[in-house]
């Protein structure tokens, strides 16, 4: 019905200026732009990730084309600002859209890896660049050396040298502030496989006064000790490493380390005048103070110098605290010293004092080796880390809190499984709580869907709707209406005559009975002439009157109904439109209830796993923590008996000496 | 009955903008030592606008200033501060409010520019600052009042917090 | 001593076949977590911009040789609804090619006038501004925009294109 009365409508009724041509049932105008599809030639190279990539604007137009272009750029773009997550829901869409399971580009394939490489899954990047690699791809030498660091540091050093040597190699090259440490990457990876001639070989590539071929020459004398090199050379590579380094910071806290290692190397051989030399140029400002005190001192006292070996750990003791490790091995250090130089006095109150001490400690070490305390201690540090966000966008995570454990366990901090466990369980713990966070958001979204169904059923908008069509149904029958009336008016007479027109027609209409009955009585003095003239003329006089009136009356009305149609068009338009709103609307709920609901049992899947997995790693730091201080509970009992005993025997031996002299035999 | 339409679309998807409102609704912001600084990003009046969340990774001075008409006089010692260690990793940023005439201060280092139709901004309440943010997007130290009066606790702090700072991984 | 050498020394230790295990389960479920977070980012794209009512709008940029743009402001009959200020970072990655997604909106069915006004330098360090006013219609289907940045190279000069799907 409503089209027969629209095709009605769009009949071209009168003869005036062009009507418009569009329907109210058709759908877009004409504004709509075409352009021709051209080749889509992206000209990115495949060796070429990231930079230079053209795009041929002709290529716009169909569909298809330009959402997969655009679904790319937006790929690229949200790479290359860093928005990590985003790059890969790209990726994924633009795989949806063209049909594949796999990357489309190579270009991309390593952008992937790179993503996931930052957001810490090094395995399966390293799985892609390789696969890229065999295919004959390449990826940029910044994206092999971002995976050789990670798998150095993962301790993967084959792996490491693999993808260092590919860093080098790769087009576009590698970037030049990169390529120290790289350097670096290469030599260190090549030493921990023990290979020196090599290690020594790629050391070419590096400068000589910069931090990393300091760290490639510390690297590569680890390997020379391990392997039991030559001494002249080891001894020249320290020499060359120590000279070299810059002098900062950082430098001087490796020549320290350097010197440390040569020098225990340099003990270990029984070249102790070597390693007093090396032992004594460290500063006492880095953390290798201690170990190198320490070891000092026992170097001093293989050569016989017992008053000299006291020193150093007499300033051990002064300048680190009770825990330190290198401290409670010189525990028992200095008493003995002193038996051995006969300084017995002294040596007993050293030996008293170290009994008092560890007897301290070794209390203060069974309480707090407990599973709850450890537990708490872990805790700490986790709250204080939950800033922190896990993989890429780590920055640092801070020491363990200052605490009594702490303090005991200075060792196995410096242990990097146990660092390296730590941030597992760090990463497992943000996951989990942005699972939580993801979860809850997801209930919120449910509520949000409840309320939108809810609104759209409440406001009766089909009914409300349908009210008004009714309404617009009996206004079009009265245009219509209209409309025929103008079609019979041109028919008419007096087409387009007016009320008071009318009026007058209908008053010349009613004179004519009253003439013809007069003209029938027909007396002699009735002249009806004059009348019959007069009412000729009256009525010439209106007709011209109603003609000329007319065209303007005649246009007015057309006019005027023209409005009242475009009027009618454009509230059919909205109603149409309104129709379809409501048609929308039902897609802000529609199917949606159920995907939440899937990835909610999803994310509770995802939570479970996470779950047992930060269960285990949570038991698994523990149980280090715990293996840890029982051994050095062992370690500090076995001090402790040590001393009582040297005590024991001591004041046996005084006693001795002291009865001894006077012959007399000590009263029971 | 034109608005129906909208009203029928946009006002039911509009309720859940409101579970995921944007948290900067409220402009301004009041900070503490210790805080996760929110991201933002301000154009500049010199070069391009800057956003926080790019500078994760390097130590970052931002100094929040108050009334400020071409006042680069009084900010020369922190340009050169921030400059001198800029080969340690520390990035400087001005914030600069308009008002009225002012005018910004004329600088080496970005000046951003803080107004309120960019919603992807917002302002520090308590200015003049300068904050201290770490390479975690977290604000180390705060230090509110006079810039001149305080640029010599700026510098110690500043000296003191990049030696101690520099937690990097190191290489074994 | 030895055993303080081991520990001063940190020799990075090889992971035990336990460890790798416990690494491997880790990275998987890892590889979960970024698999369920892209699909969360996706669902609620849906949920705030449906399909039918969704436009979403680009910002490409073809070479920038004599405009670099600065800031963009969206107005949709009048109202403004997307804005973005760029830094560099972005701005290099549009240069390189990379397509910008700006935002989606939700528009009502029929016609209306999108605004786009892009401000920036030129190649002489002068700011820009280059505006355009276009009307568009949302059927039924996603409304694909694409605001492209174009280098006129007799003029020396830029201007904005606005295409549509």
């Amino acid at each position: 019905m409503r089209i027969i009365l629209s095709l009605f409508l769009m009949l071209p009724l009168f003869s005036m200026a062009e009507e418009p041509t569009y329907s109210i049932w058709e759908g877009r105008p004409d504004s709509e732009q075409q352009t021709e599809s051209g080749d889509g030639a992206n000209s990115g190279s495949a060796d070429d990730p990231g930079a230079d990539i053209e795009i041929d604007l002709d290529e716009l137009g169909v569909s298809d084309d330009a959402e997969s272009r655009l679904l790319r750029g937006n790929f690229y773009y949200s790479y290359l600002v860093g928005d990590y997550y985003r790059t890969l829901y790209y990726l994924k869409r633009w795989q949806t859209l063209i049909g594949s399971e796999q990357t489309p580009e190579t270009e991309a394939e390593v952008m992937r890896a790179a993503v996931y490489l930052s957001l810490g899954l090094e395995d399966q990047a390293e799985a892609i660049f390789y696969q890229v690699f065999s295919e004959g791809g390449t990826a940029s030498g910044d994206a092999w050396y971002f995976l050789a660091q990670r798998l150095f540091s993962g301790g993967y050093y084959e792996r490491a040298e693999q993808s260092a040597r590919n860093a080098l190699s790769a087009v576009p090259a590698l970037s030049g502030r990169h390529q120290q440490e790289l350097r670096y990457l290469l030599v260190s990876s090549i030493s921990e496989q023990d290979r020196i001639e090599e290690a020594t070989a790629a050391m070419a590539g590096l400068r000589d006064k910069n931090i990393w071929t300091g760290y490639a020459r510390y690297n590569l004398i680890l390997a020379m000790i391990r392997q039991n090199f030559n001494s002249r050379d080891l001894e020249a590579m320290i020499d060359e490493a120590i000279y070299y380094l810059p002098e900062n910071e950082e430098g001087t806290a490796l020549r320290d380390r350097i010197l440390l290692i040569a020098g225990i190397a340099a003990m270990e051989r029984e070249k102790h005048v070597m390693a007093n030399r090396y032992f004594s140029d460290i500063t006492l400002e880095s953390v290798f103070t201690p170990p190198a005190l320490l070891h000092y001192g026992w170097n001093l006292l293989a050569q016989w110098r017992y008053e000299d070996a006291i020193q150093p750990w007499r300033i051990l003791q002064q300048l680190y605290d009770e825990y330190n490790p290198a401290v409670v091995e010189s525990y028992l250090a200095v008493p003995h010293t002193l038996e051995l130089i006969d300084a017995v006095n002294q040596s007993v109150l050293a030996y008293e004092r170290v009994e008092e001490s560890l007897s301290v400690m070794v209390q203060e070490l069974r309480g707090i080796n407990e599973q709850e305390s450890l537990g708490n201690w872990l805790a700490a540090w986790r709250e204080d880390n939950s800033a922190q966000n896990w993989g890429w966008q780590r920055q640092t995570l801070t020491d363990l809190p200052d605490s009594r454990v702490t303090h005991f366990a200075q060792a196995l901090l410096n242990n990097e499984i146990f660092n390296e466990e730590l941030a597992r369980l760090h990463d497992l713990d943000r996951i989990r709580a942005d699972l939580a966070k993801a979860y809850a958001d997801l209930g919120l979204w449910e509520n949000v869907l409840i309320e939108r169904r809810q609104k759209l059923a409440d406001l009766g908008g089909e009914e409300l709707l349908d009210r008004l069509e009714d309404r617009q149904m009996d206004v079009l029958r009265s245009i219509l209406a209209v409309q025929d009336r103008l079609l019979d008016e041109d028919e008419t007479v007096f087409s387009y005559a007016s009320r008071s027109d009318e009026a007058r027609i209908e008053r010349l209409r009613n004179v004519v009975p009253a003439v013809t009955h007069l003209q029938k009585i027909g007396t002699p003095t009735r002249d009806l002439a004059p009348y019959k003239e007069r009412w000729r003329r009256m009525r010439g006089l209106q007709l011209w009157s109603i003609y000329e009136a007319q065209p303007q009356r005649k246009w007015d009305t057309e006019r005027d109904h023209m409005i009242l149609r475009s009027e009618t068009d454009t509230l059919f338009r909205q109603l149409e439109s309104t129709r379809t709103s409501l048609a929308w609307a039902d897609s802000s709920w529609r199917g949606f209830p159920e995907r939440v609901q899937v990835l909610k049992s999803r994310i509770a899947a995802a939570d479970e796993r996470v779950g047992q997995l930060q269960q285990s790693q949570e038991e698994l730091l523990t149980e280090m923590a715990r293996d840890h201080l029982t051994e050095l509970d062992e370690r500090l009992t076995l001090y402790l008996a040590q001393a009582r005993l040297a005590l024991a025997r001591l004041y046996d031996d005084s006693l001795q000496q002291e009865f001894g002299d006077s012959g007399e035999v000590p009263e029971e | 009955m034109g608005y129906l339409a909208r009203y029928v679309v946009l006002i039911l998807l509009g309720m859940q903008i409101h579970a995921h409102a944007d948290t900067q609704a409220d402009n301004s912001q009041s900070l503490k030592p210790g805080d996760m600084v929110p991201d933002f990003t301000l154009p500049a009046v010199n070069g391009f606008g800057q956003r926080l969340q790019e500078a994760r990774g390097s130590y970052l001075m931002v100094i929040w200033l108050g009334h400020c008409d071409e006042c680069s006089e009084r900010l020369v010692r922190y340009q050169l501060l921030a400059e001198s260690l800029e080969i340690e990793g520390l990035k400087g940023w001005f914030v600069w409010t308009p008002g009225g005439d002012r005018s910004p201060p004329n600088m080496r280092l970005p000046v951003l520019k803080y107004e309120p139709r960019w919603r992807q901004g917002w302002v520090f309440k308590d200015r003049p600052a300068i904050m201290l943010i770490n390479a975690d997007g977290r604000l180390d130290h705060l230090i509110t009042g006079d810039l001149e009066d305080n640029y010599q606790e700026t510098e110690e702090v500043v000296m003191r917090w990049m030696s101690q700072g520099r937690d990097y991984q190191r290489p074994e | 001593m030895k055993y303080l050498l081991m520990l001063i020394l940190c020799l990075p230790a090889l992971a035990s076949a336990e460890d790798a295990a416990v690494r491997e389960e880790v990275m998987s479920a890892k590889e979960t977590v970024l698999e369920l977070n892209r699909d969360l980012y996706e669902l609620e794209r849906e949920l705030l911009s449906p399909a039918t009512t969704r436009a979403a709008f680009h910002i490409t940029l073809n070479h920038g040789e004599y405009f670099e743009p600065l800031s963009v402001e969206l107005s949709v009959d009048g109202k403004l609804e997307l804005q973005h200020l760029y830094t560099e970072r972005q701005v290099k990655a549009l240069r390189m090619g990379a397509v910008q997604p700006l935002g989606d909106l939700n528009l009502a069915p029929g016609k209306h006038d999108i605004t786009v006004t892009v401000r920036g330098v030129d190649h002489q360090g002068q700011g820009r501004e280059l505006t355009i006013t276009e009307p568009v219609t949302k059927t039924g289907k996603p409304l694909i925009t694409e605001l492209l940045i174009v280098d006129r190279d007799e003029l020396q000069s830029a201007r904005l294109q606005l295409k549509y799907w």
